[in-house]
């Protein structure tokens, strides 16, 4: 009958949401004390006033009136209070429930390796870490006040068995009642909600890629396409919403019908035993009294309930995101690269595919220690990809990868990556200050070496022009800097860390040939002390490389001077065809 | 103020006036109905259980149950229908919001962050929502049933009622600090959500590099000094509530007891019934419940109402380029584009000095010159997307200030520094300039360049990745290009669109160019040689100016900065 709640979902978001509760523990305790405070002072206010009448007012005694009007006023200050303090605390839980699931997203995403995020849109995490949180909060925010009332429920119906069985028991047929319901709802709801949570996060995906976009949007005229495609995901929530607002209109006013067919029930049967004397006239109006109480604690828990799948929904979406396995992760007994080690590099049968494409098939390659070399291969040869492979951005298949001797596998992430420098096709900056982005994820960086790096990728001069020099805010993805003074900005990133090897995957391309030219020569310097790849397609570059190693088919298909090559290798020569004929 | 924001939230959808009367007047019913039960129930107990009369009680009962499933209808009837407005509501603010801000220059996009705007489309719209759900209806009945409880108080007895109301204007001074106070905490909630969801985007964007470098640690220090700013902003709209509540509380509480106080003593004189002072005490309760409930939604409406304050503000930022001009300039003149002393600045040092060249018809034009020299800034005066600050930037002999942007996006292509693919196929990719008419596999056949997307698995139907990161950059820089390409406009723009590209994929993509439109007057911006040999003009910029325009010869024996260089590139060879 309550298969739902034993469904895998159910049960991991409510240990989830337990966990919610555990980090948070005080505030949720005193939330739910002054819930439960609160309600007892509800009961207590028409038993107040009762006694205030009957035994002041009827009774004409001053001092009775005077005495329980204060102990009216009394409760209901302290009433007061309570509700202030529970709205507090349980505010308190549900905010840094839901900071702390933004807090958790976050970490657990930077952990997650290339191959997930080339799956996962952007829009679609934000949409877990904002509108399903959000979703979660809320039923963290009623939930206090709901347990309160279960609470109270359970009291009021003990008291109510004690006065009368019979009618006692009708009563507690409620509870059931409202369970059942309650299932039946669930196991309708949790599928449609999610529907909209996902249609959500459809949307926002569609929002963030159009307006990343834009420029592109505007390039082509295309503002009108754009707006068409939100507008569908816009719909699609639209759709889904209204099967959810249908299910909650059929159920939600069955949960407040509940009590009202109560006191029916109550009324018809104690009506019933009252004329035929089986109850007394006293106990039967002093009985439904109390089942007006009732009204308002099965609304709050019917209320709860209908929340509760959607919430449940959210949760498990969030889970979904977090229970995400990062693949590439730490080896659990670390090597340490040889102090002594020159950054030699070697490839042995390094099998690796993107999905079902295979790009390496059991490619080997052996680079000496500090050796400038170039990497060469048409476009989608698997220069980049080959790149990702030394810092472990992707996992190979088989086949093993060497720095110095030590397999990378062996080697704790974050050394690995101090030790290789890779300098992106396409350089990203953060909307950060200029330092920031050139000493990221260096902590301790002085102004002096970031001053140095950037002299050397020829950053220097222009990030001083800028209106507060280093500490100006480069704008979003870099944006307000021109494309060539983005890359000299990542290239100076890159050199700070001062690797072992450092890879520039076409990382000057943006650049004119003879900032290109000053640039490698105050990089001839630094590469002398580190093993540097470089890829390009820029014949002077290529020319200073000690050798070049050249790439087709997924695999290394010769490896030695440029002139060589030129010669020896056809396919190499045809690379530079262009540059041949047009020759002056 | 306040009112301006809520009238105006009501009047910018129209669409929802007659179906949110509807669906008022169904919850109104539905108020109605739930009357009538308390009075069945207390008719039953005074004239049938005291009265020993079974069968009275059974027929109030059975009318009882007769509303019961009559409520039942008009409730789940109110309820969808006024959720159906919530809904049609927070679409079209949707779906208009995301029109304005498609609409929106350039600059605007460079001063707003994505993330940011992303929240005005999710978050905030999630406080509307809550509003539009909770609040709208509950409001209206919140409001009837006050109105009704106080006429039945007066009625019972005048002096009580007005003292039990002496405490209400306490309670209006209240709620006006309270309102006071929730709007300023609730505006640094959205403004800090949006912060939130612009760090995580940024967060997301940039695992790549951030993995790269290890950066992980501070990008989560960061992400966790916005998140806790959010939480702090959210906490201080708690304090509000957790002070403004009680004191509602505490109103009630104290206009009972005066009630009863001074009612007592009444009795005590005889000139107020122990009855009356009971039905007293009874319709305050249906004049202080309906209340608190109008708090806890006043509550939702100062929250929604930042939120609509927060999408005015985009909605009031006017598009200037798309207003400004309404010219088609005839495209059969000589001169294509004609800059005249422009200046150009983004709003910090002047970037472009006096900048005077022209560009006929067909013509093939390289521009060079160092990085930061305003190559790109150049392209983008050419694509319209700014309006030079000063001099003029002319098509075909007419100012682009008159030139409306349709005729600017439909006659110029531009490929940007930065090739952004949309997710999706490749194919879906290449006809993004008019997906209806590019007959792409006729077209790619026709300029010989089908062969190169036999690379993919599954052909013109692979699938490219969000911003394409599942193909390689040159790949995508070769799709951007060709997208570009397809859409066969009279000008196209390269700025350093060729970059990532190895020599044959750029030259067969440049003689796609030729193939695909004879007079089409191109613009490369790039700086390896094999492409600025293919111009025929090159144009030479430096810190911001023109020093030369001419062909390569000329250039060569009289530009010092060009042969400057030239000497680069001819290094080593
Ligand atoms: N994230 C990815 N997912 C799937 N395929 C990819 C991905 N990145 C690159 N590829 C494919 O792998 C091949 C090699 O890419 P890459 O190493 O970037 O080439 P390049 O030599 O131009 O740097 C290309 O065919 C490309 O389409
Ligand atoms: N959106 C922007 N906001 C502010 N400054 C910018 C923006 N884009 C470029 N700049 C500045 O304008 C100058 C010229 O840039 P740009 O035209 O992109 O140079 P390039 O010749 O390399 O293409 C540079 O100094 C750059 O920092
Ligand atoms: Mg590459
Ligand atoms: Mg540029």
């Amino acid at each position: 009958m309550f298969k739902v709640f034993k469904t895998p979902e159910f049960k991991k978001a409510i240990s989830f949401f337990i966990e919610g509760i555990k980090e948070n523990k005080k505030s949720f305790f005193i939330s739910n004390a002054s819930a439960l405070l609160w309600c007892f002072l509800v009961i207590l206010q028409p038993y107040l006033i009762k006694r205030i009448i009957d035994d002041g007012i009827v009774a004409n005694n001053e001092r009775s009136v005077i005495v329980f009007i204060s102990f009216m006023v009394l409760a209901g200050y302290t009433r007061a209070m309570s509700i202030g303090i529970r709205r507090y605390f349980s505010m308190d839980v549900s905010y840094n429930v839901e900071a702390g699931i933004r807090n958790r997203i976050f970490t657990h995403m930077q952990k997650l390796a290339f191959n997930y995020h080339d799956q996962v849109p952007t829009g679609d995490l934000m949409a877990r870490a904002s509108s399903d949180a959000s979703q979660v909060r809320l039923a963290f925010a009623i939930a206090p006040l709901a347990s309160a009332n279960i609470f109270l429920l359970l009291i009021l119906s003990g008291t109510l068995l004690s006065l009368s069985l019979p009618l006692g028991s009708i009563v507690l047929l409620s509870i059931p009642m409202v369970l059942w319901l309650a299932s039946n709802f669930s196991s309708k709801a949790m599928g449609v909600s999610l529907k909209v949570k996902e249609a959500e996060a459809k949307m926002t995906t569609e929002v963030e890629e159009q307006l990343g976009g834009i420029r592109v949007v505007k390039a082509f005229g295309n503002e009108e396409h754009a707006s068409n495609k939100v507008e569908n995901a816009v719909q699609n929530i639209y759709d889904s919403s209204l099967d959810y607002l249908k299910l909650r209109t059929r159920f939600v006013p069955l949960f407040e019908l509940i009590p009202m067919v109560i006191t029916l029930a109550v009324l018809l049967l104690g009506g019933y035993l009252t004329i035929n004397e089986y109850l007394s006239l006293g106990e039967f109006i002093a009985f439904t009294q109390y089942v007006f109480l009732l009204i308002w604690p099965l609304r709050i828990t019917a209320w709860f309930l209908s929340e509760i799948p959607s919430s449940v929904a959210a949760g498990n979406r969030i889970l979904e995101l977090l229970n995400e396995i990062p693949t590439i992760t730490d080896d659990e007994t670390p090597n340490e690269l040889p102090v002594d080690g020159n950054g030699s590099l070697k490839f042995s049968d390094v099998s690796f595919k993107y999905g079902n494409e295979k790009i390496f098939d059991n490619l080997n390659l052996e680079i000496k220690g500090k050796k400038t070399v170039a990497i060469v291969g048409s476009t989608g040869s698997g220069k980049s990809t080959l790149a990702y492979l030394l810092p472990r951005l992707y996992e190979i298949e088989s086949g093993s990868i060497e720095i110095d001797g030590v397999n990378i596998t062996n080697l704790r992430l974050s050394d690995l990556r101090s030790n290789v420098s890779l300098a992106f096709e396409e350089s990203f900056l953060f909307s950060n200050t200029a330092r920031e982005n050139i000493s990221l994820g260096l902590e301790d960086a002085s102004q002096e070496e970031v001053e140095d790096a950037a002299l050397i990728a020829r950053a220097h001069e222009f990030i001083s022009q800028l209106p507060e020099s280093y500490e100006t805010k480069v704008g979003e993805r870099g944006y307000g800097l021109s494309g060539g003074q983005r890359q000299r900005v990542a290239l100076a990133r890159a050199i700070l860390r001062k690797p072992r090897v450092l890879i520039l995957d076409d990382a000057l391309s943006a650049v004119d040939a003879s900032t290109e030219e000053e640039i490698r020569n105050e990089l001839n310097q630094v590469m002398s002390n580190m093993t540097t790849l470089i890829i390009t397609n820029r014949v002077p570059t290529i020319e200073l490389c000690d050798e070049v190693v050249f790439l087709e088919n997924g695999k290394v298909k010769a490896q030695g001077k440029h002139h060589d090559l030129m010669e020896s290798v056809d396919t190499y020569k045809s690379l530079f065809l262009e540059n041949q004929t047009s020759e002056i | 103020m306040r009112d301006n924001t809520f009238a105006r939230s009501f009047k910018l959808v129209p669409e929802v006036y007659r179906p949110f009367f509807f669906a008022s007047l169904i919850a109104l019913l539905g108020t109605g109905i739930r009357m009538i039960g308390p009075q069945l129930i207390s008719r039953g107990i005074d004239n049938g259980v005291m009265k020993f009369d079974y069968q009275y009680l059974l027929q109030q009962c059975l009318i009882y149950f007769f509303t019961l499933v009559a409520l039942y209808f008009v409730t789940s009837k109110a309820l969808l229908s006024i959720g159906l407005v919530g809904e049609s509501y927070v679409k079209r603010i949707r779906e208009k919001l995301f029109r304005h801000m498609s609409s929106l220059d350039i600059n605007y996009f460079e001063k707003n962050k994505t993330g940011v705007l992303v929240a005005r489309m999710t978050s905030d719209m999630q406080s509307l929502n809550e509003f539009a759900r909770e609040g709208a209806s509950s409001i209206l009945t919140s409001l009837l049933t006050i109105f009704g409880a106080t006429i039945a108080v007066f009625l019972v007895d005048v002096q009580l009622s007005l003292l039990s109301f002496l405490i209400l204007p306490l309670l209006g001074i209240a709620t006006r600090i309270f309102r006071n106070h929730a709007d300023k905490t609730y505006w640094s909630v959205r403004e800090w959500i949006g912060q939130v969801l612009s760090s995580l985007q940024e967060g997301i964007s940039g695992v790549r590099i951030i993995q790269a470098y290890s950066d992980e640690t501070k990008q989560l220090k960061r992400f966790k000094e916005v998140n806790n700013e959010h939480l702090k902003a959210n906490m201080q709209s708690a304090k509000n509530i957790a002070i403004y509540f009680p004191f509602l509380e505490i109103t009630r509480v104290t206009s009972i007891a005066v009630v009863i106080w001074f009612g007592a003593a009444r009795i005590k004189s005889g000139s107020l019934t122990v009855g009356e002072l009971v039905a007293l005490l009874f319709y305050l309760n249906y004049f202080f419940d309906p209340l608190i409930q109008l708090s806890f939604n006043y509550d939702i409406l100062r929250s929604a109402g930042s939120s609509m304050k927060k999408v005015f503000s985009i909605l009031d930022e006017e598009p200037m380029l798309s207003k400004t001009g309404d010219l088609s300039p005839e495209i059969d003149s000589g001169r294509v584009i004609e800059f005249k002393n422009v200046d150009f600045s983004y709003g910090r040092e002047t970037v472009l000095h006096d900048v005077s060249f022209s560009i006929n018809r067909g013509e093939k034009i390289a521009i060079v010159g160092e990085t930061g020299a305003g190559k790109s800034t150049i392209a983008k005066l050419i694509l319209r997307f700014y309006l030079p600050t000063k001099g003029d930037v002319q098509f075909y002999e007419e100012s682009s200030k008159d030139i409306s942007q349709k005729w600017a996006r439909k006659n110029i292509a531009y490929v940007p520094q930065e090739s952004f693919l949309f997710r999706g196929s490749i194919r879906e990719n290449l006809v993004y300039s008019n997906p209806d008419k590019i007959n792409l596999q006729s077209e790619l056949e026709n300029i010989g360049l089908i062969d190169w997307f036999e690379r993919y698995e599954n052909g013109l139907d692979q699938d490219v990745g969000e911003r394409g990161a599942n193909v390689s950059a040159g790949e995508r820089q070769f799709i951007a290009l060709l997208r570009a390409v397809l859409a066969k406009r009279q000008i196209i723009v390269f700025d350093e669109a060729t970059a990532n590209l190895d020599i044959e994929s750029e030259s067969s993509i440049l003689d796609a160019t030729d193939t695909l439109l004879a007079y089409q007057t191109s613009i490369v911006i790039a700086h390896r040689l094999e492409t600025i040999l293919n111009a025929e003009k090159i144009l030479v910029m430096s810190e911001g100016k023109l020093v030369g325009f001419d062909n390569h010869k000329n250039l060569l024996s009289n530009n010092k900065i060009y042969q400057q260089l030239f000497s680069a590139w001819n290094l080593v060879n």
